[in-house]
């Protein structure tokens, strides 16, 4: 079963996000802050990582830069979710290693879509 | 007020003053030198004239003493002197007086000294013994004609004369008698022409004791022997010197010569028109000058005065305008040199008063541009509205100067041509302090940035969930309400953001308008709880728990407040969802109210995250929200506390906070109780309401 960590400070985020992926072939994990979400990934390994850039105590991005760097976490895809979709936030998640970018407000068919790309289809 | 006077006009005014002062001593000069000439002319003219008088007499008195001693010796005579009978002897000087009308009498006077006889005829003195007098003596002795001092006549006509008189002599020239004639003092300056006098000049003739016989000191009695120039004739000199002269006033310039072989003097005087006519006309001149000469310097220096003065007080506006400017101004030349600052350029430089002044400007201030490069003096705006003549101005808030003290400041900068006519003199150049204008911009930016976030994630879960409606079939009953619930606290979400918004833009533009009447506290308490009660399922997506967690104490028979109703509520339950907001979800919050004298007091206290004095200070700003993870955590905008502010003091309230980190808050606002007539109805109300 693939694991999926979702990282955002905003419960109704989470939950709609959770909605959108919850159909019972992913383990979902949540946190709400930047250093929850670095121990839950180094405790369970997620496959993948939706992370939120503005995050309550460290930036979305450092958790993203953090993950990349951690050797144990090669095989983590991180797609950064954000409401800042400036063309220099994009190029921030890059430099931080970001696999994928992608905008709040979001449409979940699409987000779908994106999370089946990285971690193959629903049976 | 006397503005202390620039040195130009002392200076203006001390040459004038010297030139009045040159012209006034030349003028003197002049004067005294034309007296001096003038005088030393009238002194040669005075002593010449002394010493032809006193020829011409001597010459007058020499020819009619010949004339009497020819007379004497007329050989006839002697026998009318010792032979003729008395009225013989008065025929013969009334012949002599007829014939010689030059004298004045003639007396036959004989050997014994007896007088025989006078013409004019006088009575009084026939037969007297003039033996005794000087004269009678003289000749009698010397047996030589004899000119006499002064005398006064006893007889009528008593006139001061001199007595000329000669021996009468026989066959063998024995002396038999004294032939005398008397001349009077005042047909003595006949004798001598009076022509050489000017009109109204003086001539004196005194006798070797200074006896005047002419003038109307004239006396026999009185001697004027003391006089400077009488003294001086008197001791044989010829000369003039200032002196009185007998019967005229004042100190005159005399001439003096002494008479020869009578042991008299003759002192001349020139009228004072004569001697000080010229002078006192030039003097009149000379003073006319200088009095034209003073009044002109008097008109150049208040010329020159009022005009340094109408510069100087031009040059004090424009001091004053440059000091009053808040802007910092400064004057460049074409090379780039400071010629002049403002007290705001100095304050804004950093630099010491004036002390940019005389140095370059690009040398003296560091202005770095956008990326953090120096600008030098040619790339400057300043340079080239010197050089091209044009108004340029920077723009945004890029442009830097580093300060004196090494602080940067962003400044906004716009430089002018300064030009005289058509010439160019370089640049006037303006720098302002824009930290406050980059503050506000860059408020705005976090305004855009904030508002935009707190947008956009109500609207994420708008459309993602609707999106999740519409488009799944197999979401069940229990997710898709969840989903309806989410839309819905969204949605409410995104309206109080709007209201927010609003109001805070109604406040700042003053269009928000309070509506003042007695509200009772507890009915507003009641609302706000029933309000959060009512949201608390809305606000459980939130993980806010809300009515059961509010404890209200309101003090009993708290009176009306004045307030809008409406308003009061939006302010506690301002306070009160921030109190549940910051707090652990299990935390008690508690509403109070109580009377402050004249006023009410509610406060909300909580027991969450608190804040530090720093962020109190702060708390109550438009914008501001406190930057750590617990207060990121929970969202926000920054708006409501602002809010909260102007409602309760556009009712005339106070609102402030006490807080510690960790510990909670006290949020309290006081509102003034309403006047006491409106107060029972307040009462009333609170009367008929059921106790809770």
């Amino acid at each position: 079963m693939k694991k999926l960590l979702i990282v955002d400070d905003e419960d109704g985020v989470r939950a709609l996000v959770r909605m959108t992926l919850d159909n019972g072939l992913y383990e979902i994990i949540e946190a709400s802050e930047g250093l929850e979400a670095l121990d839950l990934a180094r405790e369970y390994h997620p496959d993948l990582v939706l992370l939120d850039v503005m995050l309550p105590d460290v930036s979305g991005m450092d958790v993203c830069r953090k993950i990349k760097d951690d050797p144990e976490l090669s095989s983590t895809t991180v797609v950064m979710l954000t409401a800042r979709a400036q063309t220099s936030d994009v190029g921030d998640a890059e430099e931080a290693g970001a696999d994928g970018y992608f905008t709040k407000p979001f449409s979940p068919i699409a987000l779908t879509r994106k999370v089946e790309s990285i971690l193959g289809p629903i049976v | 007020m006397s503005p202390k006077r620039p040195v130009e006009v002392r200076l203006a005014i001390a040459a004038l003053a010297f030139l009045v002062a040159v012209v006034a001593v030349l003028g003197t000069w002049q004067v005294l030198a034309a007296r001096s000439s003038q005088r030393s002319e009238i002194e040669v003219g005075e002593v010449s004239a002394a010493h032809l008088a006193s020829s011409a007499l001597a010459s007058a008195l020499a020819s009619r003493l010949d004339l009497l001693s020819n007379l004497a010796d007329n050989v006839s005579l002697s026998t009318i002197f010792t032979k003729a009978k008395a009225a013989e002897q008065a025929a013969i000087a009334r012949t002599l007086h007829l014939i010689y009308p030059g004298f004045a009498s003639f007396d036959v006077i004989s050997a014994s000294g007896r007088l025989d006889a006078r013409w004019p005829a006088e009575p009084a003195v026939i037969g007297k013994d003039v033996s005794s007098q000087a004269f009678f003596a003289n000749v009698m002795h010397s047996g030589k004609p004899y000119i006499s001092q002064a005398m006064q006549q006893n007889a009528p006509p008593k006139e001061l004369i001199t007595l000329l008189a000669a021996p009468v002599r026989d066959t063998s020239g024995r002396i038999v008698g004294i032939l005398a004639a008397s001349i009077p003092g005042s047909s003595l300056a006949s004798l001598i022409g009076g022509t050489m006098l000017r009109d109204g000049g003086a001539l004196v003739v005194f006798d070797k004791f200074g006896h005047a016989f002419t003038g109307p000191g004239a006396s026999a009695k009185q001697s004027f022997a003391s006089l400077p120039g009488v003294a001086s004739a008197l001791a044989g000199r010829t000369g003039a010197e200032t002196g009185t002269v007998p019967g005229y006033s004042g100190q005159r310039l005399v001439g003096y010569a002494p008479v020869a072989s009578t042991g008299w003097v003759v002192v001349v005087e020139e009228p004072s028109s004569v001697l000080a006519g010229p002078i006192d006309a030039l003097t009149e001149r000379l003073a006319a000058i200088g009095l034209a000469v003073a009044f002109l310097a008097a008109g150049i220096v208040a010329l020159v005065a009022s005009l340094l003065r109408k510069l100087m007080r031009e040059r004090e506006r424009v001091g004053a305008l440059m000091a009053s400017v808040g802007e910092g101004v400064a004057t460049i030349d074409m090379d780039g040199v400071v010629q002049l600052t403002n007290p705001a350029m100095d304050a804004l430089t950093g630099w010491p008063s004036s002390g940019l002044v005389g140095k370059k400007w690009a040398e003296a201030l560091d202005l770095y541009d956008q990326r953090g490069n120096l600008i030098p003096w040619d790339g400057s705006i300043a340079a080239q509205a010197a050089s091209q003549g044009s108004v340029v101005a920077t723009t945004g808030y890029g442009l830097h100067l580093a300060r004196a003290d090494g602080q940067r400041l962003p400044v906004a900068m716009t430089a002018a041509p300064l030009r005289a006519g058509n010439d160019l003199l370089g640049a006037v150049v303006v720098l302002r302090d824009v930290s406050r204008e980059r503050e506000v911009d860059q408020l705005k930016s976090s305004l855009v940035s904030t508002v935009s976030h707190e947008l956009r994630t109500p609207l994420t879960m708008v459309q993602g969930f609707s999106e999740l409606l519409l488009s799944r079939q197999d979401l069940g009953e229990k997710r898709s309400r969840e989903a309806l619930e989410q839309i819905h606290a969204s949605a409410q979400r995104l309206g109080r953001l709007i209201d927010d918004l609003l109001s805070v833009s109604r406040i700042d533009s003053g269009k928000l308008r309070v509506d003042l009447g007695a509200v009772d506290v507890r009915e507003v308490v009641d609302e706000v709880v029933k309000v959060a009660g009512s949201q608390s399922e809305g606000m459980l997506a939130q993980g806010v728990l809300y009515a059961n967690r509010l404890v209200v104490e309101v003090a009993p028979g708290l009176p009306a407040v004045l307030a809008d109703r409406d308003k009061l509520v939006q302010v506690v339950m301002n306070l009160v969802s921030n109190a549940l907001k910051y707090s652990p979800s299990d935390a008690p919050v508690r509403i109070v109210a109580e009377r402050k004298r004249d006023h009410a007091e509610i406060s909300v206290i909580d027991a969450g995250i608190g804040m530090t004095e720093a962020e109190c200070a702060q708390v109550f700003e438009k914008f501001t929200r406190a930057d750590r993870p617990e207060v990121r955590k929970v969202s926000g905008t920054g708006l409501g506390l602002y809010i909260t502010k102007s409602l309760v003091e556009m009712q005339h309230g106070q609102v402030w906070v006490r807080s510690e980190p960790g510990k909670g808050s006290v949020f309290a606002l006081s509102l003034p109780l309403t006047p006491e007539p409106e107060r029972g109805e307040a009462f009333a109300l609170q009367g008929t309401k059921e106790p809770r």
